[in-house]
Formats: structure tokens, sequence, C-alpha cells
């Protein structure tokens, strides 16, 4: 290859990727800061990540959306409309989890350097794997991620517990990456060696059919298996709750919204990649299918009797997985309705994360009683107005009422169902809601309803970061029901 | 640019609602002031733009601001219509807003809730304007709802006040019924054209006068459309058989009543029904309910207000009666004309409210029994007053006249079904709304006092906050008429409002000119002129002597002579009585019968559902025990099924 063209085609996936750089340059001056620096000057830490976020956000809108998929390293990463809106929600949601981790952190045994460096890492390895548009680098950035969180949910040592999930993810983590890897493997095979997701593409829709369909359909039906861990649908969800519960309430944070941000990116990809293959729609369409149903019922059947905030919202999170991927079951069979499948997975995308992170803010503002079982909430509706006020509404949105992002986004989600003709996905998910109301409005109840215990204490009351993330994202869950074009254009 | 201004126009309000709102408490007077300010922002605004729509070139245009949802056939875009209609409207509710808010700066000082009180007025206006820019029926109805909870906030906004809260929510209640109407009329819009946009429901419409497409003239289907939303207007604005909650909505501070219950918001219906004039002219079958629903609402509420005792009462019922007026042009066709009475109503309307709201402000009383002779204590107050009750009354050549005797002219030559007797009617409320209006302007401030010592001691005009505004809306109730003179006098008249509204009204003018026979007779048209203002004339005569000269033996024994009539009116045609008897015992037959089938049956169902789902949910709690080998178990179980499910399908 001629050298010029290979430095300007450096030199450009360089840029396409500069936001990456950014945020792991910040991460590395953190390190850095945290060990050469005082260590009454500690505080600085999370300034810093957060002015690296900041620039990250700042470089990564100063591209603008991109018109056409572009591509970086020979094809390995793209950065198109999707991955775009992704990203920006990502580093919203680091800059969020920065703002109210140092009140959390407040008086636990947690190595500040590495936890803020690490935030950054996984920030950066979210953006990678949605990003990713290559077998191989999706198996790198996927595998980048997860090691990440097995660090960061271990990383308040001295807690039992917190070891406990770090472990626990560790263990599914790697059974769920060697089914990645197979899955990777036999996609290869069947293409007669092709990793790039567009030269793939091109090679199933070949006329001549060189590729071998049931193999590829086993590599698909291993890749969801994969996936089905890092986005926690039924049956791969089994560590969610203890993990959710054990770990820390920011990282638990960013699991619940960050990686499944990523995790339905990279998901979309690879269904894009797929969808309108012929031997799609029998075998892999079927897996596709019943893992969703499975997610719905699960995960909104297994809330009812949660008693603690943490485990609930994981079910939750399973439940809203189930949602999320109806879009992508609709698009298998259907690849002309991609474009409305994309736009309806943005949407939901910022929604979730909007009011799964409201809900995880007010958690770890009321640290550590509020993350015990739900029965510490009686009360708050006095003794903590603001907020209760806050985690009334998340759960509001979290049912899907209107005016809030929760409501639009299911409209999207179950009308893309319609559309499609998949009747039955719309009407098990909005049954499945139905169910939802009745453990989202317990937490409700019980903040509202419910006399505080003898002797129970008000919460200590916010920092001022704290109170500006909360009553931001709260903002927010209207702000972007009732203006969308702010987030998608 | 122009857009950005447009957007102004509602986005200022709602600035007032958010600033107070989240504020208030730290601004005090000062968050009324910018309230002011705001409301007069947007005044400033639609001022020039209505003097350019009715001297200057003006082409109408959309402002579209934003896609809020699309998902298959849902498709709904946020955006304003700015036509001659608009303009007219944006005029009128910005400047008659802008004087309830300075008139409430004094009204409502020292008051607890003041910037409770800011904040939902503007919250109202907001809602008003997006109400009359709104270019689609979703933007409408937001509005529409949007007035209708500012209503109910403001209403129940004295907590403590005993009837309050129950007057909001009686409010609440009989506009549901209303807006239940407006639903079942936009969907049943929606099914059958596939959009919800106004300029494209016309153009279906003029399509349907031609006799191509589903809205067909006369058919069945635009039949229950048109009725459907009819209703939607009767709950809002208070006409037959939805009209009992708007004298109690008297319960609401003054300044509320005049803008909300008598300026503004009422008159919604009458817009929505101009403003679809050209689907209502599809449905023949409608207008002549429209027409007789208006005119028995007119009689009946204008020979209620006869005998009320509570100023606001009087000029509750007075309200509802004129608004019967404006659906009764609407009713014949004459929709340039209902507007215009909405127009020159909602000036002389606002200054009575505030003129009686100036009266309890400084009297403390409300009974006309207990009031009398205020005039040489607040001359500003009795002097607006009683121009503003010649204008509602017709007295010649002021607003009230104007558009009145536009309005029965029309009914008269209409040529529309039963049109002489809905002339009779309409004249017959005439001389009521002249003799109740002098009433009550002649026992509040002229004869003998009747207030107690000390609070006659306490009597005082109001502060200039409060009578600017009435000077403001007096002066427009005698101009007013000026925009719109009658047709009579000659080709060359200028008849400003009617030929404004032409480019907005030409779709059912044209369906009218195909079906119905209008009668000309310019000499007709002058007697009846002459006639509207002996009546008038008349009316106060009898106003005059029954309250003044012959007080109170006169008015006793008019009572004892009219037994029936009197008590018919007094007892405001045991309407309340009857809905509460009928309606409400019905409903409550009905609700216990709902309340068995919600125990029984619902509960049941949704027990079954809440015990499948706990049991399921302790079976998945069960499977949840902790131990990694079992999670790692399930997800390789989870796994095999997928591997299976492809091997099986293949």
């Amino acid at each position: 290859m001629d050298p010029k063209l290979f430095y300007a085609q450096v030199v450009q996936s360089l840029l396409l990727t500069s936001p990456l750089l950014v945020l792991l340059g910040a991460a590395i001056i953190v390190l850095a800061a945290d060990v050469l620096m005082p260590r009454g000057w500690r505080g600085a830490l999370p300034w810093i990540s957060g002015l690296g976020v900041a620039a990250a956000l700042f470089v990564l809108n100063g591209m603008g959306m991109p018109a056409a998929p572009q591509h970086a390293f020979s094809g390995a990463l793209v950065l198109d409309r999707l991955t775009f809106l992704a990203d920006n929600v990502i580093l919203g949601m680091a800059l969020y989890l920065i703002a109210i981790s140092p009140r959390w952190l407040r008086g636990r045994l947690v190595p500040h350097g590495e936890y803020y460096a690490l935030l950054l890492f996984a920030a950066m390895a979210m953006m990678a794997l949605g990003r990713s548009s290559e077998l191989l680098a999706l198996f790198l950035n996927f595998e980048l991620l997860s090691i990440t969180f097995y660090v960061l949910l271990g990383i308040e040592k001295r807690n039992a517990r917190s070891t406990e999930a770090g472990f626990k993810y560790f263990i599914v983590g790697s059974t769920a990456a060697a089914f990645l890897l197979m899955g990777i493997v036999f996609v290869y095979g069947a293409t007669h060696g092709q990793t790039r997701y567009e030269a793939i593409l091109k090679a199933l829709f070949d006329a001549k059919g060189a590729v071998q369909p049931d193999m590829f359909a086993l590599g698909m039906g291993l890749l969801i298996v994969g996936f089905g861990f890092k986005i926690t649908l039924a049956p791969f969800h089994m560590y969610a709750p203890d993990v959710y519960e054990g770990g820390p309430t920011p990282v638990v944070a960013a699991l619940a919204t960050g990686t499944k941000v990523a995790g339905f990116t990279a998901l979309y990809h690879l269904v894009a990649m797929a969808a309108g293959f012929k031997a799609i729609p029998a075998g892999v369409w079927a897996a596709f299918y019943a893992v969703v149903m499975t997610s719905m019922i699960v995960g909104n059947v297994g809330a009812v009797v949660q008693p603690n905030v943490k485990r609930l919202l994981a079910y939750s999170s399973i439940a809203h997985s189930g949602y999320m991927m109806i879009p992508l079951v609709v698009v298998l069979a259907k690849p002309g309705l991609l474009g409305a499948a994309e736009d309806a997975i943005a949407y939901y995308m910022l929604a979730y994360t909007l009011m799964t992170l409201l809900a995880f803010g007010v958690i770890s503002a009321l640290a550590p009683e509020g993350e015990g079982p739900i029965a510490s909430w009686a009360g708050l509706g006095r003794r903590a107005p603001l907020r209760a006020a806050c985690m009334a509404l998340a759960m509001i949105s979290l049912i899907g009422i209107p005016p809030t992002v929760g409501f639009f986004g299911k409209l999207y989600l179950f009308g893309m169902a319609i559309e499609g003709g998949h009747i039955w996905l719309a009407v098990v998910g909005i049954l499945a809601s139905v169910v939802s109301v009745t453990y989202y409005l317990r937490v409700v109840i019980t903040m509202y309803m419910a006399e505080p215990a003898e002797g129970a204490e008000k919460p200590g009351v916010m920092g001022d970061a704290q109170i500006l993330a909360v009553g931001l994202a709260a903002a927010c869950v209207f702000v972007f029901a009732i203006f969308p074009w702010l987030y998608h254009g | 640019m122009n857009g950005f201004l447009i957007v102004l126009i509602p986005a200022l309000p709602l600035a007032a609602f958010l600033i107070n709102g989240l504020f208030g408490r730290w601004l005090g007077r000062l968050g009324g002031w910018i309230a002011v300010a705001c409301m007069g922002g947007s005044a400033a605004i639609s001022i020039p733009l209505f003097i350019r729509a009715m001297w200057g070139g003006f082409t109408p245009f959309n402002v579209t601001l934003w896609r809020w949802m699309s998902n298959g056939a849902i498709d709904i875009t946020i955006g304003f219509r700015v036509d001659q209609l608009t303009c007219l409207m944006l005029l009128y509710v910005t400047c008659v807003s802008f004087m309830v808010f300075l008139y409430s700066m004094g009204y409502m000082a020292g008051d607890p809730g003041f910037n409770r009180f800011f904040s939902f007025l503007g919250l109202f206006d907001f809602s008003m304007l997006v109400l009359v820019l709104g270019d689609s029926l979703p933007v409408v109805f937001i509005g529409w709802e949007g007035v209708g909870l500012c209503s109910y906030l403001l209403i129940g906004y004295y907590m403590d006040l005993p009837g309050a809260p129950d007057a909001g929510k009686k409010a609440f209640i009989v506009n549901r019924i209303g807006d239940f109407g407006f639903l079942v009329g936009m969907m049943m819009l929606f099914a059958a054209l596939g959009t919800l946009d106004i300029q494209k429901i016309i153009l279906a419409a003029e399509q349907g006068a031609a006799g191509v497409g589903p809205l067909a003239y006369g058919g069945a289907f635009v039949t229950v459309v048109t009725l459907a939303l009819f209703l939607g207007c009767t709950g809002k604005s208070a006409q037959i058989p939805l009209f009992t909650w708007l004298p109690d909505a008297m319960a609401g501070p003054t300044p509320v009543s005049a803008l909300i219950h008598a300026a503004t918001m009422v008159t919604a219906g009458v817009y929505l029904v101009v403003r679809m004039s050209g689907l209502f002219v599809l449905a023949p079958a409608t207008m002549t309910v429209i027409a007789g629903v208006a005119a028995a609402t007119a009689f009946v509420a204008g020979s209620i207000a006869l005998t009320q005792q509570d100023i606001k009462k009087v000029l509750a019922y007075s309200t509802v009666s004129q608004l019967g007026f404006m659906f009764l042009a609407c009713g014949v066709g004459a929709f340039g004309a209902g507007i215009f009475h909405v127009f020159t109503h909602s000036f002389f309307k606002a200054c009575l409210f505030l003129g009686a709201g100036s009266v309890i402000h400084a009297a403390h009383a409300q009974d006309l029994d207990h009031l009398g002779g205020l005039r040489k204590y607040m001359p500003v107050t009795a002097w607006t007053f009683c121009i503003a009750c010649a204008s509602i009354a017709g007295l010649p050549l002021l607003a009230g006249f104007v558009s009145k005797d536009e309005i029965l002219w029309s009914v008269f030559a209409s040529g529309a079904p039963g049109s002489m007797l809905l002339w009779i009617i309409a004249v017959i409320t005439a001389l009521m709304t002249a003799v109740y209006s002098f009433r009550a302007y002649f026992m509040t401030f002229e004869g003998t006092g009747r207030l107690s010592h000390d609070k006659q001691h306490h009597a005082h005009e109001s502060p200039w906050t409060m009578t600017v505004p009435l000077v403001l809306l007096a002066f427009g109730a005698i101009v007013a008429g000026a925009l719109n003179l009658p047709g009579v006098f000659g080709e060359g008249t200028w008849r400003g409002v009617n030929n404004l509204l032409e480019p907005v009204l030409e779709p059912a003018r044209k369906v009218a000119e195909a079906h119905a026979h209008e009668m000309h007779s310019p000499s007709l048209e002058l007697a009846l002129m002459a006639l509207s203002g002996v009546i008038a004339i008349a009316g106060v005569a009898l106003a005059y002597r029954y309250t003044l000269a012959k007080w109170p033996e006169g008015a006793r024994r008019l009572a004892k002579r009219f037994r029936l009539l009197y008590k018919i009116s007094l007892y405001r045609w045991w309407w309340d009585d009857f809905y509460m008897k009928y309606v409400a015992g019905g409903t409550w037959g009905l609700a216990k019968l709902a309340t068995w089938f919600d125990r029984w049956v619902i509960d049941g169902i949704m027990h079954g559902i809440a015990g499948a789902a706990s049991l399921g949910s302790r079976f998945i709690r069960a499977l949840q025990n902790g131990q990694a080998q079992a999670y790692v178990l399930i997800f390789l179980l989870g796994a095999n099924i997928v591997i299976g499910l492809i091997i099986w399908f293949k």
C-alpha cells in the first residue's frame, strides 16, 4: 500500500476515535495524579475526570452526527448515527456518575485514583464496544469492558458483598465470553474467513451463495448467548440480582445503563448485518423471540417480591432489556424496518439510561440506609422530599406513564412490534408492564404512605453536585419526552 | 424571525409561570410584575400582528416547531398556524390578559398565595395561546386540557373557602364529559382521514362538499363527528346541558372569573367551531342542533340572571347567555358574527367582572341586596361598569350593540330551519340582557346605600393598577364595534372583521351558498336594527323602574304577580337539582354496580394475576440461591435451548 495513503488513513482513524483517546488520556492523568499529588489534594480527582469526560463530549460533538457511517482502522470500528448517539449517552452517564461519586465514596475504603480511572476506562470500553464493526474488535472490546467491571465491582475490597459481586460477574462473564468467541468462530467459518461486518454482509447476499447457512445461524445463536450476559437477557441474567445488590452503587448504575447502551449498539450492528439473510427467519429468529419473551416475563415477575431496591432494579433492567430487544427481533425478518428500529433503540437507550440513572442517583444519595431493604424507605416523602420526588418520578417513568421519556420510549418499541406484525410481543410487553406497576408503585407507596420505623433518622444532606446531577436527570426525564429532537435531531 | 416572535407569544407567559412557580418565594411582588411584563410582551407582539393582518399585506403562515412523535400511522408535529382568525384571537387574548394581570397586582396584593396565583395565570395564558395557535387538533387539545387544568386550579384557589374545592372539582368533571366528546371526534377524524392537521381536515371537508371522500355533505359520519366535537364545546363553553359548572366557578378569585370564565377560556368552544367551520357546515343537522341548544342556553341563562342576588352569579349567567348568542350565530352559519361577538364580549364582560371585583375589593360584599349607592365612593368603577352594562345591553352604537345586532340579523335572515322562532327567542333574551345588566348596575352603584355601617366606612376607590385596566376595557367596550360596521350601510362600508376572516371562512361560505337561501333586504335590516335599539332602551327603563324608582315594593309586587316565573328564575330552572338527583343519583347507582363488578370480577382477575406473578416471583427467587455454579448451570441450560431451537428449526 502507498505509505502516504496509509498514514492518511491512520490519521483519519485516530481522529474518528479521538473521544476515546481523550478518555484514555484523562484516565492515565488521573492515575498519575493520584500517585504524584499530595494526599490532601485527592478532591481534585473527580474534577480531572469530569473535565476529561467533558473534553471527550466536546470533541465528539465537534465532529457532529455523521451523515454516513465512517470507518476507522480498516473497518474495525465504525462511527454512525447510532454510535454517535450512544457515545453521547455513555459520556453523559459518566459525567453523572462522577458527579454523584464523591459523596458516595466518603467514608468507604475505596482507592479513589483507581476508581475514577476505571470509570473512565469503562466509559471508553463501552464506546469502543458500541463502535465495533469487526468480529475480533468486537471480542476485544467486549472483554475490555468486562475486565474493567470485574475490578470495579469488587473495588470495595473490605466489603464481602462487593467482592462477591465482582467474582460472580467474573465467573458468568468468562462463560459468556467463551460462547461469544465460539459464535465468532462459527460466523468466521460460515463466511469463509470474513470478519468485517461489511464483508460478511456482502458474502451473505452474494448470488453465488458460498456461505453455509446452518453454520452461520448457529454462530448468530451463540453470539446472542454471549450478548445475553452483557445486556442481562433471561436466562443469562442470573448473576444480575446478586451483582446489583452487592456492587458499589455508582458502578452498578454504570453496569445497568452504559453497558447496555454499548451492548445494544453492538448487537444492533450485528443484527443489521444479518437482517434479511435467508437462514435467519426460522432458527435464529425463534431463539431471539424466545429470549425476548423470557426476559420480559422473568424480569417483571421476578421483581414483584424483591425486598431490596437495587435487586428490584436488577429485575427491572432485565425486563427493559427484553423490551429493547423487540425492534431487533422485528428487523431480523424485516430489514426494511431497520431505520425505524434504529430510531426506537436510540431513543429507548436514552430514556432507559435517564430514568435508571435517576433511580440509582437517589439510592446513592441515601446510602448506606437506602441500599438496604425497601422498608427503610418508609416515610421518605417527608424526611427527604426532593429525593423521594425524584425516585417517584423515576418509577413513574419506568412504568411508562406520560409525559415522561419512559412512555414515549415504550410507545416506539411496542409500535415497532405492531408494525412488524408481531402483535404478541406487544401484548406480552404491555401485560408485563401492567405487572411492573405493582413493584414500581410499591416503592412510591412506601415512601409516601408508610410510617417510618421508630427512630428512623433524617438522611444526610445531599452534596451540591449530587443535587445538580439528580435534578438535571429529573428535568431531562420530561425535557426529552417533550423535545425529542434535542436528542436525535 | 417571524416564527421566533410567534413562539415568544406563548413562551413569555410560560416563563412567567416558571419564574413565579420556581422562584416566587424569593421574588414576592416582583414576581407579579415580571408576569405583567411577560404578558405585556406577548400583547406587544400580537398587536402589530393584528394590524398587519387587518391593514397590511399578510399571508397566513405555519410555524412548524418539531416532530413530537412518529410511529407508524401516528405522526404528531408540534406547530402553530397563524392566519387571520388566529391574529384576531391573539389580539384580544393577550390584551385582556395583560389588563387582568395588571389588575391582579392590585386585587391580589397581600394574598399569601400571590406568586402561586401568578404562576397559574401564566400557565393558563400559555395553554390558551397554544389552543389558539395550534395547527393540528392534538396541539389544540393540549391547550384545551391545559386551560381546563388551570381553571380547576384557580377555581379552587381559595382552598379554605367552603365550596371552592368542590366547585373546582365540578368544573373538572363536567368538562371531562365534554372532553370525551372532543376526543371521540378527534379519533373518528383520524380514523377516517389519517391526519389531524386542521388545514388538511378542512381540505378534506372541501372535497366532501364536492362529494369526494369520507366527509360527504349531510352524511351520518360528518354529523356524528361534528356532534362529538360540539359536545366538547358545550363543556368548555358552558352550554346546555353542561353549563352548570360555570356559575359555581365564581368561587375563584374575581380576576380569574374575568379572564378565564368570561373573556377567554369559555370562548374556546366558539373558536373551535369557527376554526372547523368548513367541517361543521357539512352537517346541517349538527348546525340545527347548535342553533337550538344555543338559543335555549341563551334564554335559560338570561332568565336566571334576572333574579340572582350575587353580583358575580348575575355576571356568570350573563356569560352563559352571551355564549349562547355566539353559538347561535355559528349555528345559523354566521361564523364571522359569532367570533366578532366573542371579541366585543371579551371587553365588556371582562370590564364588568373586574368592576365587580373592584366593588368586592372595596366593600367586601357581593350580595346585591347589601350593596347600593357606591358611585360616590368609587366613581371610576361605577362609570366603567355603567359603560360596560350599556354595551352588553346593546345601547345603540356601542360595541355590544354592533355585534349583537349582527347576530340577530343573521338569525333572522339565515333561512335556517326554525329561524323565526330562534329570532324571537334571541330578541326576548336581548331584552332580558338589558334588564339584568342594568339591574346589577343600579342595585350596586345607585340608590340608597345598604352596606353595613363599618363596611360603608371602608368603601373607597381601588388603586390605579385596578382602575387603569377598567378604563381601558371600558374604552374597548365603546369602540370595539367600529372594527366591524353593519353591512347594511351600503357596499362601501368597511366591514373589518368580516373581511379579515373571509379567507378562513371561505370553505364554509361556499357550502352555505350552495345550500341555504339568505335574505337580503337593507330596509328590513335597518328596521330591525332600530328595533334592537328600542329593546335595549326599554330594558334599561324596566330595570330602572323596578330597581330604583319603585324599589323595593314594585319589585316585590312583580315577583308576586309572576310567582311561577320568578320561582323558575330564582331556582335556576331546578337544573342543578335535576342533575344532583337524577344524573348524580343515577351515576351513584351505576358506580355501585361498577364497584361490585370491580370488586368481584376485575379484582378477582387482578388478584389471580397478582397471585400468579407472586408465585412465579417466589419461584424465580428460589432459583436465585446465591451460588455462582447454579447461575452458570442455568446459563448453560439457556444456551442449550438456544442451540436446540436453531437446530430444530433448521
